[in-house]
Order: structure tokens, then C-alpha cells, then sequence
């Protein structure tokens, strides 16, 4: 009994001291919090020109968060070596969504409250869709990318744009080759995420032969059930749909069980790390990419000395939408001014906008990049 | 400005401290491994959600999504009755994946991996919660609420039935005590609250997706209540502060673009390990896990 009384007493010694500690522990975080939210107002007192980018850059989306980084910094230096816009310089403030709505939606609370930027980027179409309302609600101008939802841009909403492309457009280009080519059958291997079943969808619904799907989760690495489904229809194309881990092990299984089949892919099979590997795999396939790998193209080339040169990689055509983007916001403010409401007017009255991707076609507040059909044979992209 | 931003994570802090503490409740007090708490949280997001956009009013679609995700609750007990410890863990962590794959392939309900967009700002008594201070009392009055109700039923005898259930089931039903009506009732009532956090949540951002329920958010969830203590209610409320603040003062720290995922996930991840070093029962915990 005294033992559980000298226990109890001793704990509570315990727990007190331990609450003691714990409340200054709580204070410092919160003080170093506050402190950390006066500095960065402070900091925003400047003339420059803010960009907020609301980026993976961490999670699973990582692997298009991090070239399309790498390719907007490209941008920045070559604006602010060349002077800036208008004589200002632009300050890109970068946020991590860690790949989720909820943490671009804390992400973009961030920058309009604390940073004040003049325009904002969000990167991917559930953090676009999820930070939407509050570009309305705060009266600030935000450029969407490599975000395909339909509920990206409203029109309800003037202050949301979109650089970037539909599903229609990148799957569009294989219904007419697989048309072209005469096909009867086609079998469409998807991932369950707004671009698989968007791609899967338009394929269904405008290819004029029969479609037959599987789809498959993210974390998928083993497609070796689903394309011997897929086999024993004997399709006349594949067309896988996937990130490039997906796009890559699909294709290379689907060879290794004999599915002799015309392989289609999305644009991300495209870029040099997938290409390299159906290169070694001897595989060659359709897809439907920007004009970024058009090798003939000065601009284009010259970006990918500089990519190359800096980062000792190949440039895929993320980061070139990455340094499209920047180039698109310096050419609004450009035009008409760096003020909120200059940027939203300038990008509702923009009248073209030519960059690394090619020429874009408007359509309301969608600046749409054309995906061109190619053929990747040998690690390198002929366009058709 | 800055009190927007400060408004706002507090809507945050308080959606995850109803939904920890209803964990909490089941986890910490009735020794049940339940890794599907997402789910039951997707399940009043989802109700609360699809019921606004067909015009139902917001009162109704919380205490739906309360209800739906209650009974959810307890089918997940009710299927898992035989079962304990890594087994229930294991079967309840499938049941989060069945309801992701619900979420995600019933595309005519759920739109899919689409997700569902433009849920209606919710409006009570002819009051429309549209502004960040409005939602931060909505919030915070039903944080209060529902963590003043669980912490009633802690301190109950229920609640010290459902420690004993934790402690030695067996010695209970050699008493006769109905050990899996216990059980149910638990997992209902945190269900409940999973549902009306879940239901807040979907309003207060006016876009869900399924990706927002899957295993990571369960993994965040029970870092809450691991960091808090089990069985403690003011810790996991402590623990909710921390978890949640501690990455956005990361945010102040100025680094390259190329390294600001990866460095603050490292530091976050050895501050929750430096507190577990010194509190190895979390902040206020009384038992292992």
C-alpha cells in the first residue's frame, strides 16, 4: 500500500515536472511559429514580382513535381538575368503539397496569407480543384498545370486558368492511329486515377472498334493477371496508361506473356528514363507528347544543354511546361502589370502564347498545349 | 493576414482532434487495433458530401454521415468479432482498402478518383459558414462538443468497462459481462465522431478525393494518438497541436525547392522520434500499445 502510495506520488512528481516541460516546449514551438509568420510578412515588403508554386514535392507525385521545378528555376534565371519583367525581378515562393488536396490547401494558406504573392501555380488537378475556391475567394490569379480535371477551370470562377491539356487531347491522337491502322480490338491497361480512367473513357466512347479494360492501383507492380486477361481477348493494340514505373513494367511484362499487340502509351512513357528502358527492352510504341522532343528545335535544344548542363539529366517535358509556366506569367505581368487583378485580366485577354510546348489553342480561361501523335522506336520520339 | 492562416490551421487542428480522440477512444481505451479509421472518416466525408450536393440540409447530412459511419463501425466489429491483436489489425486495414476501392471505382456516386468538387458551404439556423472565423467556430463548438461527450464516456463506468476489455477480456466474460456488446458500442460511438470530423472536413475544403482517405491518413492519425499517449485525451489534443504545427513552422525554414519535401519530412519525422525517445508512452500516455 505505502508503495503504491510512494508510486503514485512519484509519478505525479513525474507527470508535473513532465507538464512543466511540455508547456515550454509548447511555447517555444509556438513562439518560434510566430516568429517564423512576422519574419515572412516582413519579408514580403519588397518590389518584386511574387509567384507562389504549390508543388509535389513530396509524396507520390514527386517524380513531376521535381523536374517541373528544375525547369521553372531555368526560367527564373534566364527572366531575372535579362532584367526581370518591367524592370522587376520575380521571386518564386515554393510550398510543398506533399501530393495531397488537404496539403495544398494548407500549402496555398500559406502563401496568400503570409507571402502575398501576386499569382499562384498549383501543380496537379486535386490540389488545383481543392485550392480553386480560395483563388475566388482571396482575389488572386492562379495558373494551373499538369492538372487534366474538367473541374480545374468554371465559370464561376475568373480567377482560376489552366496551362496545361485535356484527356481528350493526349488520348485523342491514338484513337486515329489505332482508326488508321485499321483496328478492330483495343485493350486498355489504366491506372484507377483521374488520368486512366479520363483516358480509358475517351477511348470507349470515340473509338468506333471494341474497347476492353483492366484497371490497376497505384502501388501495382505485377500486371501479369491483368494482361493475361487482357490476352485472352486478343487485342489488336495495348494501351497502357500509368506513371512511368507502371507504363514501363506493363509493357516489358506484356512482351515477356507473348502479347503481340501494338503497344500505345501516355506521354510519361515518353520521357528519357521510360524510353531508355523499352529501348533496352527492344520495344517500340505510339504515344501522343508535346512537340519538347522535337530535337530540330533550337529553343528546345538549347533548353536541354542548359537542363543537361545543370542538373546533369535529360529534360522531359515536365520541366518544359515548368519553364512555359514562369514564361507565360512574366509575359501577362509584362503586358499588364504584376497586380492581381492586371495578371487575371492580362490572362483573360491573352491572345496566344508560344513556348517550349508549342503553340497553345484558348479555350476560355484553358491555355491547351497540343499533343502531337508519335512513334518511339529505338529511344527516340518521330513524330508522325 | 496572418490570422487567416492562423484561423485555418486551428480548423485543421480541431477536425483531427475530433477524429484522434475518437481513435483514441477505441485504440487507447478499448485495445482495439482498428487501422480503418480513415475509412470511417471517408464515409461520413462522402455521405455528408453527396447528401449536400443533392440539397439536403447541412444538419441532416452531418448526423447522416455520423449514422453511416457509426454503422460502418459496427459491421467492421461485428465482421471482426472473433478476432484480436495483429489479426484485427491486419482485417480492419483491409476494410480500409475495400472502402477506398468503393470510393474509387462507384464512379456514378463518387465520380472516382475524380473526386467530388463544389460541396456546398454548410448553413445552420439560416447562418451560412463561408468565412474562415465562421468555420473556425463551427469547428471548434463541435470539436468541443464531441470531445467533451467521449471524455464523459472515458470517465464513465462504460469507459472503465472498456479499459478492463483492454486488460484481460477473458477475466470479464468469466464475470458475464457481454465483452462484444462493449465492443460495438465503442466502436460506434467513435465511428460517430469519425463521421461528423469527416463531414466538417468535406465542407470546410469543398473537394474530396479518395486519395485523402487511404492508409496514410490512418498512419497520421494513429501518430496523433502514439505522440499523445493512449488513453489520454489531453494528450492526443496536445499531440493534434504538434503534429499539425510542427510541419508548417517547417515551412518558415528557407531552403532550395530541390530539398524542401525530403528535409522536412526528415525533420518532422526526428522530432515525433525525439519525443517518443524521452516519452516512450507519448506525451500523457498510461499504456503500451
Amino acid at each position: 500500500m505505502d508503495g503504491d502510495l510512494f508510486y503514485k506520488d512519484k509519478r505525479e512528481c513525474i507527470d508535473m515536472k513532465f507538464g512543466k516541460t511540455a508547456f515550454a516546449l509548447g511555447l517555444i514551438l509556438c513562439l518560434a511559429f510566430f516568429a517564423g509568420c512576422i519574419s515572412s510578412t516582413e519579408e514580403s515588403q519588397g518590389e518584386t514580382i511574387k509567384v507562389g508554386v504549390i508543388a509535389p514535392l513530396s509524396g507520390p507525385s514527386v517524380t513531376s513535381g521535381e523536374p517541373f521545378m528544375r525547369g521553372m528555376n531555368i526560367a527564373l534565371d534566364e527572366i531575372n538575368n535579362a532584367g526581370g519583367v518591367n524592370g522587376m525581378k520575380i521571386e518564386l515562393l515554393v510550398e510543398d503539397s506533399k501530393s495531397t488536396p488537404q496539403g495544398g490547401v494548407d500549402a496555398c494558406n500559406n502563401l496568400i496569407n503570409l507571402k502575398e504573392p501576386d499569382a499562384i501555380v498549383p501543380v496537379l488537378s486535386s490540389i488545383s480543384v481543392a485550392v480553386a475556391p480560395l483563388a475566388k475567394e482571396n482575389r488572386i490569379p492562379m495558373v494551373a498545370t499538369l492538372a487534366l480535371s474538367a473541374n480545374v477551370t468554371s465559370e464561376d470562377n475568373d480567377w482560376m486558368f489552366r496551362y496545361f491539356t485535356l484527356p481528350e487531347a493526349q488520348t485523342m491522337p491514338l484513337v486515329q492511329i489505332a482508326e488508321a491502322m485499321g483496328f478492330k480490338k483495343v485493350a486498355v491497361l489504366y491506372l484507377t486515377d483521374e488520368l486512366g480512367v479520363s483516358s480509358y473513357e475517351v477511348f470507349r466512347q470515340r473509338f468506333s472498334g471494341e474497347v476492353v479494360g483492366e484497371s490497376f492501383i497505384g502501388s501495382a507492380g505485377d500486371f501479369r493477371t491483368e494482361l493475361t486477361k487482357l490476352k485472352a481477348q486478343n487485342p489488336d493494340a495495348l494501351y497502357v496508361v500509368g506513371y512511368e514505373t507502371h507504363s514501363v513494367n506493363a509493357i516489358t511484362q506484356a512482351k515477356e506473356l507473348g502479347l503481340n499487340a501494338t503497344i500505345f502509351a501516355t506521354s510519361i512513357a515518353a520521357v528519357p528514363t521510360a524510353r531508355k528502358a523499352l529501348k533496352d527492352a527492344g520495344i517500340e510504341f505510339y504515344t501522343a507528347v508535346p512537340v519538347t522532343y522535337n530535337e530540330d528545335d533550337e529553343k528546345v535544344k538549347a533548353f536541354k544543354d542548359k537542363f543537361l548542363g545543370l542538373y546533369g539529366k535529360e529534360a522531359d517535358h515536365h520541366s518544359c511546361i515548368g519553364y512555359d509556366t514562369l514564361y507565360l506569367i512574366a509575359k501577362v505581368v509584362g503586358s499588364s502589370g504584376h497586380s492581381r487583378d492586371g495578371i487575371r485580366e492580362g490572362l483573360s485577354e491573352l491572345d496566344g502564347f508560344e513556348g517550349l510546348d508549342g503553340s497553345t489553342d484558348i479555350e476560355g480561361k484553358d491555355f491547351l498545349i497540343a499533343y502531337e501523335p508519335a512513334l518511339v522506336r529505338d529511344g527516340t520520339v518521330y513524330y508522325l | 493576414m496572418i490570422e487567416a492562416y492562423l484561423l485555418h490551421l486551428l480548423s485543421i487542428i480541431g477536425l483531427y482532434a475530433i477524429l484522434a480522440v475518437s481513435l483514441n477512444l477505441v485504440v487507447g481505451y478499448g485495445g482495439m487495433l482498428n487501422l480503418g479509421h480513415a475509412a470511417l472518416f471517408g464515409i461520413g466525408a462522402y455521405t455528408s458530401a453527396l447528401l449536400s450536393i443533392e440539397g439536403v440540409p447541412f444538419p441532416l447530412s452531418i448526423a447522416a454521415a455520423g449514422v453511416a459511419a457509426s454503422l460502418s463501425g459496427l459491421l467492421l466489429v461485428t465482421a471482426t468479432k472473433r478476432l484480436k491483436d495483429e489479426y484485427l489489425a491486419l482485417t480492419t486495414l483491409g476494410f480500409g482498402f475495400v472502402v477506398y476501392s468503393l470510393m474509387l471505382n462507384l464512379k456514378s456516386l463518387t465520380q472516382g478518383p475524380l473526386g467530388l468538387a463544389s460541396i456546398p458551404k454548410p448553413s445552420l439556423f439560416g447562418l451560412e459558414f463561408s468565412t474562415k472565423t465562421q468555420f473556425v467556430l463551427l469547428i471548434g463548438v463541435a470539436a468541443a462538443a464531441s470531445i467533451f461527450v467521449m471524455w464523459r464516456i472515458a470517465s464513465s463506468p462504460f469507459g472503465r468497462l472498456l479499459r478492463a476489455v483492454r486488460e484481460d477480456e477473458t477475466y470479464l466474460k468469466v464475470l458475464g459481462k457481454d465483452t462484444f456488446k462493449v465492443k460495438c458500442k465503442a466502436m460506434m460511438t467513435s465511428g460517430f465522431f469519425a463521421g461528423v470530423s469527416g463531414s466538417l472536413y468535406a465542407h470546410y475544403m469543398g473537394y474530396i478525393d479518395p486519395g485523402s482517405f487511404t492508409l496514410n491518413s490512418t498512419i497520421l492519425l494513429f501518430m496523433i494518438v502514439i505522440v499523445g499517449g493512449l488513453a489520454s485525451i489531453r494528450g492526443t489534443i496536445l499531440s493534434t497541436f504538434a503534429v499539425i504545427l510542427i510541419p508548417e513552422a517547417l515551412r518558415f525554414l528557407d531552403l532550395p525547392s530541390s530539398v524542401i519535401g525530403p528535409m522536412r519530412n526528415i525533420m518532422y519525422a526526428c522530432i515525433l522520434l525525439l519525443i517518443l525517445y524521452y516519452r516512450p508512452r507519448g506525451i500523457y500516455g498510461d499504456v503500451s500499445l
